[in-house]
Formats: structure tokens, sequence, C-alpha cells
């Protein structure tokens, strides 16, 4: 009986410790800004088993930090694959779930985790050069939000900065009707989760439905923004435009919480609930400045509010589930009492309570959120500086970016990842 | 034995089984073989719309047309074949299929693309500077294409349940370059169905 105990908690125990070990490491050579040694040291310990996708999203991500950006896309594509075979149910996996805890099952990414692997995998190719396969991936967010959906009786969470990004990929290659249903989309989606709707998909809706020639919907966008003038598909063509994206500070990382409970029929039960903590912020937002003109950014997506609705959504079967399995290891305690004496029930109850852990895995190298400008310049060659502010609403560092020289129509998108000093 | 020890004895069991690595395999199968592991676009499909358009171009009247009018074979030159599809296609794979079927016809003649002509101008430059008189090739020789030949990948993906149709369609163009016009289409469309199971 003991051997079987100990077995059972060297099993469980061995899989979670390492992977949230290894991260503090990733963690503090990210806040130093030395994402290559984060990439190294991560790859020390590559994980294989329920843990492969994060591995492998965590691969993806501190490539795409080290600026191997085809590298990263080749180890996004390895996660997809992996993602498609995981939506197939595992009835093992299942019962090690109720009988164990949650980390037994292969962790097959949020809603939000799965769209994002296309957000930075479409970046990745707008680095690149590669527009075409951008617009693959593009295609691909729309592909699996519709199957997201099917699973999750249409309640899959959605990120509105997946379908904005899709939008300025469609625009990018004149496709205007595409990008107005997926700036529209965009719209709705940080309307129904009451965030504040960018600036620049504003100004998109606004330039996009006055050439599209949809009179009433351009009415209405007046009313409601209040824009005095954007500039027209036909300006924009003749300017060049400079895009930045800054990917700030970590994706909330999630913690064990012990609740007591009761169930129906009032027996007390302890379960373990994870909870979301945030990262600090490095800075308030920036200020990109290209010669004369300049432009402050704005929170186009914030993984940290994702995270919690997608586990406010999620909590009720969580709970259930939880309680069902709490039920099931105090049966467990009773019928072994019966049957092998006292220390053998005290022996199955402390195993049900050790092994009882809640699933804190998470894409923890996903930024908390991302800052996002869009400023519009003439064709030519200009020196690009950009100010970070902080919490306190002084500039706090300053990047230099250089001179870059523009096209017309052409679209330069910079990005640049913060990651506030580390802190335990 | 208790119901607890053989749940623990499930656990080992599945903890076990996680850590078995399987041995790798290799057979080599003739690379004309159909082999559909995900159903995405693979080598067959590469092979089998570069041939059949092809083939298409070259059954079509206006070869003949040219080849009478003119009493010489065209000169085509592959340009973009964009990729507009839900999936990342190797389109380098596709249009070295076609160009290679295109060339083998002996019906049309065929220029380099604009990567390769690049090469080879550095290498005509080189030439110059180094070559002897006699083995020496001077610029402003080059063939021009007389034809374009563009195209797309496209698709529709449908899918409820699991069970998913994949819809190709793949349109390419032959376009005069003296004049603009298109003198070809070709179309081909592939369509798949996959089932896939719900539990792994």
């Amino acid at each position: 009986m003991k051997k079987f105990v100990v077995c059972l908690l060297l099993a469980v125990l061995s899989g979670c410790a390492s992977y949230s070990q290894s991260f503090q490491k990733v963690e503090l050579l990210l806040s130093q800004q030395k994402p290559e040694l984060a990439l190294q040291e991560l790859e020390k310990n590559p994980s294989t088993g329920n843990n492969e996708l994060l591995y492998l999203l965590d691969k993806a991500m501190l490539q795409r930090m080290s600026g191997l950006y085809k590298a990263s896309n080749t180890s996004f594509e390895q996660a997809k694959v992996l993602m498609d075979k995981l939506e197939a149910t595992s009835m093992v996996e299942q019962l090690g779930a109720l009988t164990i805890n949650d980390s037994t099952m292969s962790y097959e990414g949020e809603d939000y985790e799965q769209i994002a692997v296309h957000i930075y995998a479409a970046l990745n190719y707008i680095e690149l050069g590669l527009w075409d396969e951008a617009r693959v991936e593009a295609l691909q967010i729309d592909e699996r939000l519709k199957r997201l959906k099917e699973k999750r009786d249409g309640k899959a969470i959605e990120d509105p900065f997946a379908r904005y990004l899709t939008g300025f990929i469609f625009e990018q290659g004149g496709e205007y009707s595409d990008a107005m249903i997926a700036y529209r989309d965009s719209y709705q989606i940080y309307q129904r989760y009451k965030q504040p709707i960018p600036l620049f998909l504003q100004q998109d809706l606004l330039r996009l439905s006055k050439y599209l020639d949809l009179k009433q919907e351009y009415k209405t966008y007046i009313k409601q923004f209040a824009i005095k003038a954007v500039s027209s598909v036909r300006q924009l063509q003749q300017q060049g435009e400079i895009v930045l994206l800054i990917h700030q500070s970590l994706a909330p990382i999630k913690r064990s919480q012990e609740l007591l409970v009761y169930s129906d029929t009032g027996v007390p039960l302890r379960i373990s609930m994870p909870v979301y903590q945030s990262r600090p912020n490095y800075i308030r937002n920036a200020r990109l400045v290209v010669g004369e003109s300049s432009v402050t950014t704005v929170v186009v997506d914030s993984f940290d509010k994702l995270a919690r609705l997608s586990l406010k959504t999620h909590r009720t079967a969580i709970v259930a589930r939880l309680i069902a399995r709490a039920l099931i290891k105090k049966q467990a305690a009773h019928q072994a009492e019966d049957k092998g004496g006292a220390l053998a029930g005290l022996l199955v109850d402390v195993a049900g309570m050790v092994t009882e852990t809640a699933d804190t895995r998470s894409w923890l190298t996903l930024p908390k959120n991302i800052h996002f400008a869009r400023l519009p310049v003439s064709a030519g060659t200009h020196h690009i500086i950009l100010e970070l502010i902080g919490a306190a609403g002084h500039v706090i560092q300053t990047v230099d970016f250089g001179d870059v020289t523009l096209k017309q129509s052409e679209k330069v998108v910079l990005e640049k990842s913060f990651i506030a000093p580390y802190s335990q | 034995m208790h119901k607890v020890m053989k749940l623990s004895l499930v656990g080992c069991l599945l903890f076990g089984l996680a850590g078995c690595a399987g041995k790798t395999t290799v057979t080599r199968v003739d690379t004309d073989s159909v082999q559909d592991l995900s159903g995405n676009w693979n080598d067959t499909d590469s092979r089998l719309v570069s041939s059949r358009l092809v083939n298409d171009m070259l059954s079509r009247k206006w070869l003949t047309k040219y080849q009478v009018k003119h009493g010489k074979n065209p000169v085509v030159i592959v340009g973009q074949v964009r990729n507009l599809s839900h999936e990342h296609i190797n389109i380098r794979t596709f249009i070295a299929d076609m160009e290679r079927e295109l060339i083998n016809s002996g019906e049309v003649e065929f220029v380099a693309s604009k990567v390769e002509r690049n090469e080879i101008r550095d290498e005509r430059a080189d030439q110059t500077d180094n070559a002897s008189m006699d083995t020496r090739h001077v610029s402003g020789e080059e063939t021009g294409a007389d034809f374009m030949l563009k195209g797309q990948i496209n698709t529709i993906f449908d899918a409820a349940a699991g069970t998913q149709v994949k819809y190709y369609q793949i349109d390419l163009t032959l376009i005069s370059l003296k004049d603009n016009r298109k003198v070809w289409l070709g179309q081909k469309k592939i369509k798949k169905l996959l089932e896939k199971s719900r539990y792994r």
C-alpha cells in the first residue's frame, strides 16, 4: 500500500516542480534583457510529456525575442500540430484528472493562448517581410476561432487584437472589404468585453467605411468617435507608415489557492483553485517620435485581462470538477480505512491531499499587454525615437531606432519587448 | 485488491507509460506514391496540380497559334504564384514542378526567373573581367520572354463535429508580355474530406 502511495506522489510531484523552477531563471534573464540566455536556459529542460505545448510556446516566444523569427515560426508550427492533436479527448488523462489532479492532463492551451500563437506567428512573418504568409496566419486565426467556438458551445474567449491584426494584414494587401469585416469584428469584441476602443481602430473604421461607401455605418462611427479628420485610403497609399508594437511585461502567473467548500450533502472538502497574480508594469505608455510628429501608444491587447476573463468563464466547471475529485478521494480514504485500518485510511487521505494541487500552468512568456501605435509619414528617410513613459508620467527611457527608409505605401513594423525588473 | 490500490496502480501505470519512448523506423517509398497524413497540402497535390495544369496549358490553341504565326516555340517565364490559402504552402516546389513539366514538354522555351537572372548577370560580369576571350559570354544577348505565367492558390475550409472539408482552388494565368493579353486560364480544384477522431 505504502509503495503505491509513494509512487503516486513521486510521479505527480516530479512533473510540476521542474517547470516553474526553470521558469524563475528564464524570467530573471528576461528582466535583464537577455532573451538569448533565457532561451538557452529553457532549452536545458525540454518538456515532452504533458507540458510539451508550454515548452514549444515559451521556446517560440524566446526565439522571437532573440530575433530568430524563422526558428520561432518552426516552433509555432510544431505547437500548432500539437494543439490540433490535443483537441481530441484522452480517456486516460481524463481518468487521471478525476482521481489525481488537473496537471495530469496534457496542457492544450487556453483559447486566448491558442489565438496568440497565430498573432505572434503572423508578426514573425511580417518581421521577415513575408506578408502573404502573415495572411495565412490571419486566415488561420479565423479557422481556429471557429473551431474553438464549436468546442465551447459559442463561449470561446476572443482576442480583439487578433481580429485587428487580421484587418491590418488584409488592408496592407489592398483587400479592403476583408479588412473592414475584421476591423468591425475587432470593434465588436472590444465593446463586448467593455474595453476602450483603440484610437487607431476608430480611425481605420472611419477610413474604410468611407472608402467602401458604407454611408450609414460611417455616420454611426462619426457620431460615436470624437475624431475630426482621418486620412483617406488614397492619402495613406501615398505615404509610408510606421507601426509600433511594444510587448510589455509578462502574462499573469497562476498560483494555487486553498478553499474549503461543502458538497451538496454537506461534506467539507478542501480544493485548490488556480488564481492569477499580475506581473508589475514596466511602462504606462510610450511615445513614438518621428521628426516633428509624434504619437502616443494605446493598449490594444491585454493578456492579463484575457487570462482573468478565461478563468472567470471556466470557474464553475473547474469548481465542479474539483469537488467531484475531492469526493472520490474522500470516498477512497473511507474505503481504505474500512478495509485496511486507520493507518491505511490516513495514508490514502494524506496522499489525496498532497496530490491535490491546482493546475497552475499557463503560457508565461506572453506579454502582459501590447501597446500599439500607427504613424503615417512621408516616403523617405526618417529618424525614429521611442520614449518610454513610466507610471509617474515622465520619460524613463529613450530608445533610438536610428534611420528608417520607407517607400510609398510601405509599412515598417517596429517591435520591442520590455520586461519589468525581476521580483519574486 | 482495494479500490484505492487499483486507482494508485492505474496512476503509476499512466506515468510509467508516458515515459516510454518509441523506436524510429524508416521505410523508403516511391516519390510518386500517395501518402495523405495530415490532410494538408502535400507533395502529391503539388505534383498532381502542376502536371494537370501544364498539360491543359500545352493542349490549348494559344500554343499552336503562336507556333504557326512565329515559326518558333514561345518563351515563358514563371512570375509570382501567390499563396492565398489557409496553409503555409511551399510554393517553390510547386513552381519547380511546373517548370519541369513545361521544359520537358519541349513545346515552350523557358527563361530564368528574376532571382536566377541576377545571379547569372553577376557571373557574366565576372566573365568579362576574368574569362578568356573565346569562352566569354557578353551581356545584352538574353532571350526575352513572350509570356508570363502567374497564379494563386485559394482555399475554403469548413468543419463541424470532427469532420473537415478542405477545398483548394489553383488558378493559373498566362499573360502576353507584349500586350497584357491573357491567352490561357487554367484551374484545378482539389477537395478533401477529413474525419478526425474525437478521442486519442
